[in-house]
């Protein structure tokens, strides 16, 4: 699990590794991202990405903190 | 006036557990002195930084209570480099005669605990774990190797030379030599990138005596002289570490500006450089640093490494004492090291990782957060 600052609701036994890339949006800028895939199996440079919110932790108020992601597209066939 | 560089100073990198940070730099400034012929006394100036280590002006605690000016700087990784560049421009400019640059650290294990509030963005990005240097090295030489045709070889043909280089230097902090399969299997750290193809934070302090051209052999019979010292910042577009964004047009990195600027400066091209010391904080790093420098074209490292050109004994040799790679990296003090290892490469002092040929003109180059690169030019 990353050092601080990282700070989420996970344990070191809850920890998903993630992927982090730049994802290139239609317009030519390009987004750094959280990618749902962390594999290098599971990624390569160029396919299809779509954004989703996960969940970060709590705050003190008992608020949900949210951020975004990429995940991979199924490509039709 | 030009600059020579009359003193050199090193307390070795790597794990030094009796002694502070502070402590590690005043060695460094003592055995400069002493190389020099000189004392602290006759300093006029110092120009002095360390990340982590507290004020480098409180360095006069233990050197000497003279009243020189002393000036702390904090660049980052160029903070050695901007330390030089402000002490090339006090004697240029006919204020001093001769003074001081010092760098020095001591972190502690693991990667850095960057401080998103510190590099100007929102406490999110360090919290969702973004903030963490590794993964922006993993996908820039990701990116590079993809449109380039670098393979994975010569990634770990970059780890083998600095641990070859620094088994011949009795100052580096990983003196063992590692082989292909060690390097090949040891534990991933940021895809592609693992264990022993990423430098580490370290301990350590390095120091030089600089002073007039014409004051050189009053301090030492082998002045190496300081042709340029240029320190540049990113344009916006270049792609740096710690950016949530990156725009469509792609700009030159700083490496690139700041390279450009001191050949011009100093009259010279890369095809004048005899030994080179390029910012390997990873093994990405030095591959594309050749070329961001001038050296070669974008792809012909793969070649230049299977070819062996950056070895001891090739056309151009790469960070002779192993690099950031071997010596670990006390942020305040990495890019003096590299000047460091160059003067002691035009003197002809480096023992069993000397270069052959008697090079004449050497040159350093460190990059930072959040986009900084420094480059000097040095010459005998």
């Amino acid at each position: 699990m990353p050092k601080t600052p990282y700070h989420t609701d996970e344990t070191p036994e809850t920890f998903r590794p993630y992927g982090v890339g730049y994802i290139e949006l239609p317009c030519g800028l390009k987004v750094e991202s959280r990618l749902r895939e962390n594999t290098p199996e599971s990624l390569r440079i160029g396919m299809t990405m779509a954004m989703e919110i996960i969940s970060v932790r709590k705050d003190e108020e008992g608020t949900d903190l949210v951020t975004f992601q990429f995940c991979a597209v199924e490509e039709a066939g | 006036m030009e600059v020579a560089i009359v003193g050199l100073g090193l307390h070795p990198f790597g794990r030094t557990a009796t002694m502070s940070g502070l402590e590690q730099g005043a060695a460094a400034v003592r055995s400069a002195l002493a190389d020099a012929g000189t004392d602290f006394k006759a300093m006029q100036f110092a120009f002095g930084g360390s990340q982590d280590s507290g004020n480098a002006d409180s360095l006069v605690n233990l050197l000497g209570l003279t009243g020189l000016q002393f000036t702390n700087v904090a660049n980052g990784c160029a903070t050695g480099g901007s330390s030089l560049n402000a002490a090339y421009s006090a004697i240029k400019s006919g204020q001093y005669d001769v003074g001081l640059v010092v760098g020095f650290d001591k972190h502690d294990r693991g990667a850095f605990n960057a401080k998103p509030a510190e590099w100007g963005l929102d406490d999110w990005y360090g919290e969702t774990g973004l903030m963490l240097t590794t993964q922006y090295f993993g996908m820039k030489i990701q990116r590079y190797m993809h449109d380039y045709g670098i393979s994975r070889d010569t990634l770990i043909r970059v780890a083998e030379k600095a641990f070859r280089n620094g088994a011949l230097t009795p100052t580096a902090w990983r003196q063992t030599a590692l082989s292909w399969e060690e390097i090949e299997n040891a534990p991933m750290v940021s895809e592609p990138l693992n264990k022993y193809m990423f430098c580490s934070p370290a301990e350590g302090g390095c120091a030089l005596v600089v002073c007039r051209a014409d004051m050189a052999h009053q301090f030492h019979p082998r002045p190496i002289y300081l042709k340029t010292a240029v320190v540049r910042s990113r344009n916006y577009g270049s792609f740096e570490v710690f950016s949530p964004s990156q725009p469509p047009e792609v700009a030159a990195s700083p490496t690139v500006t700041a390279s450009r600027a001191a050949f011009e400066l100093a009259g010279l091209g890369p095809e004048d450089i005899d030994v080179a010391q390029l910012q390997d904080t990873e093994v990405g790093a030095e591959i594309m640093h050749m070329a961001e420098n001038g050296f070669c074209a974008d792809g012909e490292q793969e070649q230049w490494l299977a070819d062996g050109v950056t070895e001891i004994n090739g056309r151009l040799p790469v960070n002779t004492d192993g690099g950031c790679l071997a010596n670990g990296e006390p942020v305040g003090a990495s890019g003096l090291r590299q000047v460091h290892e160059i003067c002691v490469q035009l003197r002809g002092e480096g023992g069993a990782r000397q270069v052959a040929g008697e090079p004449k003109v050497g040159y350093t180059h460190v990059y930072g957060a959040p986009g900084i690169s420094g480059v000097n030019i040095l010459a005998r």
